[in-house]
């Protein structure tokens, strides 16, 4: 599958800083991908130069095939974006926003822009100046001007800033059902880590410019150590065993009287025939899934894996 | 494309309070100079005799007579040109006591140009930095049309702008001129130019310093825009350009005292009226010579103003 953005060795260097160090990565169709890292990071001056707000200091990046440093207009024709709060015309209507970003754009109809009203469910607020709009409805329209010309990639930077909680789902259902049907990339920034979390299909942490980490949020791989969760039915002998067996483990015992540890997959092999041996019934195991919140402090307060 | 950019511009230039609030002051000015010329205008009646006015002139031609002599420039050219009028009015009977007529009172009007100029000065500001100001700028920009295209529509959507306001201010004075005062009167108008006395037809003349004015409000605005796009501030423009607006000629004036080399500042070159109306602020200038000047400043303007919008990165 040909990916829909792809950075290579990306660098950017503004006066004597080296903002963004030898980025690389890809983004399929149909992928959501959230792009993470502290404040400082490199995140937004990476995204400015996606959108091509900013110049690229050395490297490549190309859009649908397209390098935006040397066929800039047809690599920013596949590219929708929020920025930020989406800064909108507030003294014009919801409508007149998006007729006046739709003429930027070649064939963009009055269809297409009732289409994406009714998307962001804004339809019926369609006469009324932005300026009167909550942060969550002007998020929505912005959103809503950012797909207007049916780009390839769409490129969202804290989208979900200013939403309540039933905004932030419907908006998540949105960006899956987009990403789906319309076979588009979606990247998403946010510090709001468990929000991308349900949100992304792959994530890539950024720190101090360079790339720290990228992997699939469903996947784990075999050899990494997991969260794993035991239902047994002597648990107070189950603990001393594990513990005597394995002192390195760090055992707990969760308020629903499981044990919880920390091992490999071959680890937990092991802890099994144990238990069986020293017939404790093993009840249930169950995988508790890290959670990116987890692994994205790891990653940064690590220094990251190079 | 540039089309529908132009079609946006206009969009939000009538969407935006401002341009009903300054289309509202233009009409209560004028309502003002029409209120305040229809009632000291005078009467059939009280119009100075002949006696009077010829010793009124013979009067003043003396206190000319002394400021030929003047060490400033200024006051010897105005003492020349005066003279010149007078004296031609004093040999061809020509009333400097006239019956106020519409022509009359779109010459008051043409003062207003001042007013327009503050308001083009506010308009080149803030189309580029209230953008910028906005945050609206990264949404233009992150589409498919090019930083070029899109200040240009800016560009001429300020000018088509300008020039609609200049078009209201002159139609809008015709038409309360014509109601109010009408046609009858005197319909030459005399002037001088460095001591020669030309009779003109009041019509021409008017529609001639209107245009020449739009020359200076071409220049403003081109300067206040170019000063938007290069610091990305409303207010900072908006401030620079009116000072560059009162302090400009002044400034000019006085440098014009010391040397010649003033005449190449802007605004030795922006008031084309001088040429047909009193002489050129330094002598030896002409017309000609303010057109190139006003060209390569022109020229300045648009490419700084252009060279660092294409070129410079956009923050968020």
């Amino acid at each position: 599958m040909k990916p829909i953005l792809s950075l290579k060795e990306v660098n950017k260097n503004i006066g004597q800083d080296h903002i963004v160090k030898d980025l690389s990565f890809d983004i399929n169709p149909g992928e959501i991908f959230g792009f993470l890292g502290p404040n400082g990071a490199g995140k937004t001056t990476t995204i400015r130069m996606i959108v091509g707000l900013t110049s690229v200091t050395s490297g490549s990046i190309t859009i649908n095939g397209w390098d935006i440093s040397k066929n800039y207009k047809q690599a920013i024709a596949q590219v929708g974006a929020v920025v930020e709060t989406p800064e909108l015309y507030n003294y014009l209507t919801a409508e007149k926003n998006l007729i006046h970003f739709g003429r930027m754009s070649e064939n963009v109809t009055k269809e297409d822009i009732k289409n994406r009203l009714d998307l962001v469910g804004l339809r019926g607020v369609r006469q009324q100046k932005v300026g009167k709009f909550s942060l969550g409805m002007k998020q929505r329209l912005g959103i809503a001007q950012a797909l207007l010309h049916k780009p390839k990639l769409l490129v969202l930077d804290e989208p979900t800033n200013g939403l309540d909680p039933a905004g932030i789902r419907e908006m998540r259902d949105h960006f899956r059902k987009i990403a789906q049907e319309e076979k588009i990339a979606i990247m998403i920034s946010s510090h709001l880590l468990s929000e991308v979390e349900l949100m992304c299909d792959r994530f890539a942490i950024l720190q101090e410019g360079r790339m720290v980490k990228t992997e699939k949020i469903s996947e784990d791989r075999d050899d990494k150590i997991g969260l794993y969760e035991l239902e047994v039915d002597q648990i107070n002998r189950a603990t001393e065993i594990l513990l005597k067996q394995f002192p390195q483990l760090s055992v707990n015992v969760t308020q629903e009287e499981k044990i919880q540890l920390r091992v490999t997959k071959e680890q937990l092999g092991e802890i099994n025939a144990l238990l069986v041996k020293e017939q404790i019934v093993l009840y249930q195991t169950t995988l508790v899934k890290q959670s990116l919140e987890e692994r994205f402090l790891k990653a940064t307060n690590q220094g990251g894996y190079r | 494309m540039i089309f529908k950019l132009i079609q946006n511009e206009w969009m939000k230039i009538f969407n935006r309070a401002s341009t009903y609030v300054m289309l509202a002051l233009m009409v209560v000015f004028i309502a003002g100079t029409a209120t305040f010329t229809y009632y000291t205008q005078p009467e059939h009646g009280v119009v100075p005799s002949k006696e009077k006015w010829t010793s009124e002139l013979n009067k003043k031609n003396e206190q000319y007579d002394k400021e030929k002599t003047h060490a400033n420039y200024y006051v010897r050219k105005n003492a020349v040109n005066q003279q010149a009028i007078n004296n031609y009015r004093l040999q061809h009977d020509v009333s400097p006591y006239e019956l106020t007529n519409v022509w009359k009172y779109m010459e008051t009007n043409k003062n207003l140009i001042e007013v327009l100029a503050i308001f083009s000065i506010f308009m080149g500001a803030s189309i580029v930095a209230h953008e910028f100001n906005q945050g609206t700028m990264k949404l233009l920009l992150i589409r498919s049309a090019s930083r070029t295209q899109i200040l240009l529509a800016k560009y001429l959507s300020t000018l088509i702008f300008v020039t609609g306001f200049l078009i209201v201010l002159f139609g809008l004075s015709y038409l309360i001129g014509s109601i109010l005062f009408g046609f009858e009167g005197q319909s030459v108008y005399l002037t001088s130019v460095n001591g020669e006395v030309i009779e003109r037809s009041r019509m021409l003349f008017i529609g001639a310093s209107y245009l020449n004015s739009s020359i200076e409000l071409l220049m403003l605005t081109s300067f206040a825009f170019m000063i938007s796009t290069l610091f990305r501030s409303e207010t900072a423009s908006i401030v620079i350009s009116i000072l560059f607006l009162f302090m400009g000629e002044r400034i000019t004036d006085i440098l014009a005292l010391f040397t010649d080399w003033a005449k190449y500042l802007l605004f030795a070159n922006t008031d084309l009226n001088a040429y047909f109306e009193g002489g050129p602020p330094v002598a030896g200038m002409t017309l000609t010579f303010s057109l190139i000047v006003l060209a390569v400043y022109l020229f300045i303007f648009m490419s700084l103003s252009f060279y660092f919008f294409k070129k410079r990165d956009v923050s968020i």
